[in-house]
């Protein structure tokens, strides 16, 4: 579970691209035989991505979201825990 | 010889035997990249010797040795070439599993610098300083940080337009090679190509990979992400889609975030320049009348 105090970060460890509204997301690795992911984020992950500083917390960014994209604090806290479940779980964030 | 130069994507690569009675023996496959005069875009420095990585290098990315048996991707060893840090300096330190004059070869590459090294370890002194892997190794880190684009990938010239197909092992690269072949198209290459981009257009070349191969380039127009199908149908890409699926088929090492960044960079510059569409196709000729009427 996200822990809406939490602050993350990028990892160093990901290169991130802006392809317009997009991101393409490309892990740095070791070895040749772990190269198979390169991850997008659609327009509202760019949204987030952007707004991950590492000062402000989860609960800020989704507040950030939910003035954004006029939706309820419910879902927009909703939304925003499961994309930094999903980031936290591929690596792509840290604390 | 001591010295010879291959003209590769526009580049121009001078060898140069640096040891005592060092004879540099070109591969059939090269001999029609070479070319005459003194002006290069790198120089390598190939000497023979003992292949020794210094204790301060860092291995930072390594990969296998796999076979391609039937169709099926065989590893042979955890061990095939690694990729060292040393300050500044990449090193590649690889087996050379084809090379019966060559054991073990060292690639010293100063990214800053226009000349390089190689050390490999052969008992008679006559090497072939592009043999395999170290051709391939040779043209990535050049085209890397370049920021061109080397890429899995048959690409054709048709009707004054040109077309890389990409994809996946099996998925009909060198078929649709041939058939654009027997349309009486030229076949840049149907296995691997180098793109570079130029302010009046994108261009992809041919490398040295079959005996007899001719120099070849033409301009791009379209890429293709390609796989078989029932019946011939594209389909536009979203940017990130298109830049995802074109990275998917490169050439390239992404243990170093500069790397990652630059050709992630030129990907996404090429994917603003050229039209890139997935294709299903049925491997017959008429995918070359579908897609002369697609790029209408």
């Amino acid at each position: 579970m996200i822990n809406l105090s939490t602050v993350y970060s990028h990892s160093p460890r990901i290169v991130a691209r802006d392809t317009g509204d997009e991101y393409v997301l490309v892990p740095v690795t070791d070895n040749i035989a772990d190269m198979k992911s390169v991850y997008t984020l659609n327009s509202t992950g760019a949204f987030i991505w952007e707004l991950i500083d590492g000062n402000r917390t989860v609960r800020d960014i989704a507040d950030e979201l939910q003035n954004e994209y006029d939706i309820d604090s419910k879902k927009a806290l909703a939304d925003v825990q499961s994309f930094f479940s999903d980031m936290k779980e591929y690596l792509i964030i840290v604390e | 010889m001591t010295s010879y130069s291959l003209k590769i994507a526009d580049y121009t690569i001078l060898f140069n035997g640096m040891t005592d009675g060092i004879s540099l023996n070109p591969s059939p496959s090269q001999q029609s990249f070479i070319t005459a005069g003194t002006d290069f875009d790198l120089a390598v420095n190939v000497f023979s010797g003992p292949v020794v990585v210094r204790e301060e290098a860092t291995a930072v990315f390594k990969a296998p040795y796999v076979e391609e048996i039937n169709g099926i991707m065989v590893k042979k060893s955890d061990e095939f070439w690694t990729v060292y840090r040393l300050g500044d300096y990449i090193l590649v330190r690889t087996s050379c599993p084809l090379s019966v004059n060559c054991k073990e070869a060292l690639l010293v590459i100063r990214p800053e610098e226009k000349s390089w090294d190689i050390i490999m370890d052969s008992p008679t002194g006559n090497v072939d300083p592009m043999c395999y892997p170290m051709d391939g190794l040779i043209l990535y880190y050049l085209t890397a940080l370049k920021g061109d684009i080397f890429i899995h990938g048959s690409g054709v010239s048709h009707k004054g337009k040109g077309y890389l197909f990409t994809g996946r092992s099996g998925k009909g690269k060198t078929t649709l090679a041939g058939i654009f072949n027997d349309q009486g198209s030229l076949v840049v290459h149907d296995d691997r190509l180098i793109l570079r981009q130029y302010d009046n257009g994108v261009f992809m070349y041919n490398t040295p990979v079959y005996e007899n191969e001719e120099y070849r380039k033409a301009e791009l127009s379209s890429v293709y992400i390609i796989e078989h199908g029932s019946s011939n149908k594209s389909q536009s890409q979203p940017p990130s889609d298109a830049v995802t699926s074109i990275m998917a088929n490169c050439i390239q090492h992404h243990w170093d975030t500069g790397l990652i960044g630059r050709l992630t960079g030129s990907i996404i510059t090429l994917v603003s320049r050229v039209t890139v569409k997935k294709l299903k196709f049925v491997p017959d000729s008429t995918v070359v009348s579908y897609i002369e009427k697609d790029e209408c």
